[in-house]
């Protein structure tokens, strides 16, 4: 039986505002452990920002740590939903070419599902699992 | 399967005396995610986009002023040209990295990523597909 995506998914999403620093964003990172975080404008989800956005958008714009980190983040969000399978996040990472997605609950972010995650209910023994669970670095 | 069918040749480096922004330039430009570091030619280091958002961003530093020499790692793994990519899968495992500088005789000729091996084992994996694409998220 294929596994649920809310089995995988890493829960309780981290997020930091539009307005914050490009330095907030980089410390809830490292701190959270986590290469990827929410960004909320006011009481609306606005987009997602990686720590590879806040290099190559950032950093190599000539951006200072002191700037805000909202421009920097990806809008036009795709996800799924916590109750889809886990086939269904993996053909909608592979159709956008992307490493992770939201994950929808009720109308609400109910997690975040990666790669890695996906690799680990996969295949436990990848080296991408192995990897993943070792954590960003 | 031999490393040397399957890594990036002649990777783009910087200098450790360079800073961290030609680093995420680099990194941009190139469309990748971590860079050696080198000293008189000599592979002294290894630079990715994440070390840049914890140990720079994170850090308050400024990356116009901070040195990749300063922030790189210097716990080097790495791999030669003729050993098989099986060595490199163990590596990877072994040390949790996502990929490993190739040399030949203390100079870098190559690196291998956890992509370039999934992508030569099963080149139609999810994984393969969105590290075929240009990374951005």
């Amino acid at each position: 039986m294929e596994r649920k995506i809310r089995d995988v998914m890493s829960p309780e999403p981290i997020g930091v505002y539009y307005d914050q620093t490009i330095a907030d964003a980089a410390r809830v990172m490292r701190d959270a452990d986590v290469g990827a975080l929410l960004v909320v404008h006011g009481q609306e989800l606005v987009g997602v920002v990686t720590d590879r956005d806040l290099v190559v958008r950032g950093v190599a714009e000539d951006m200072k740590p002191a700037d805000l980190v909202g421009p920097l983040c990806s809008g036009d969000l795709v996800g799924v939903n916590a109750d889809d399978d886990t086939g269904e996040a993996i053909r909608v990472i592979r159709e956008n070419a992307v490493r992770r997605l939201p994950v929808i609950e009720d109308g609400q972010i109910a997690g975040m599902v990666s790669l890695g995650d996906l690799a680990i209910a996969h295949d436990a023994q990848s080296p991408l699992a192995v990897v993943s669970r070792a954590g960003p670095r | 399967m031999k490393i040397r069918e399957v890594m990036t040749p002649a990777p783009v480096t910087v200098a450790s005396t360079d800073m961290v922004t030609a680093a995420a330039n680099a990194m941009k430009e190139q469309g990748i995610g971590a860079t050696p570091v080198v000293t008189d030619d000599r592979l002294t280091g290894i630079l990715t986009d994440r070390d840049i958002a914890v140990r720079v961003l994170a850090e308050g530093r400024d990356p116009a002023s901070t040195r990749t020499g300063d922030v790189c790692s210097t716990e080097l793994v790495s791999i030669g040209m003729d050993d098989d990519i099986e060595d490199a899968i163990r590596l990877i495992r072994e040390h949790a990295v996502r990929r490993v500088p190739v040399i030949a005789e203390d100079v870098l000729v190559g690196i291998v990523s956890i992509s370039d091996l999934v992508l030569a084992r099963d080149e139609r994996s999810a994984l393969a597909d969105v590290s075929a694409a240009p990374p951005n998220t």
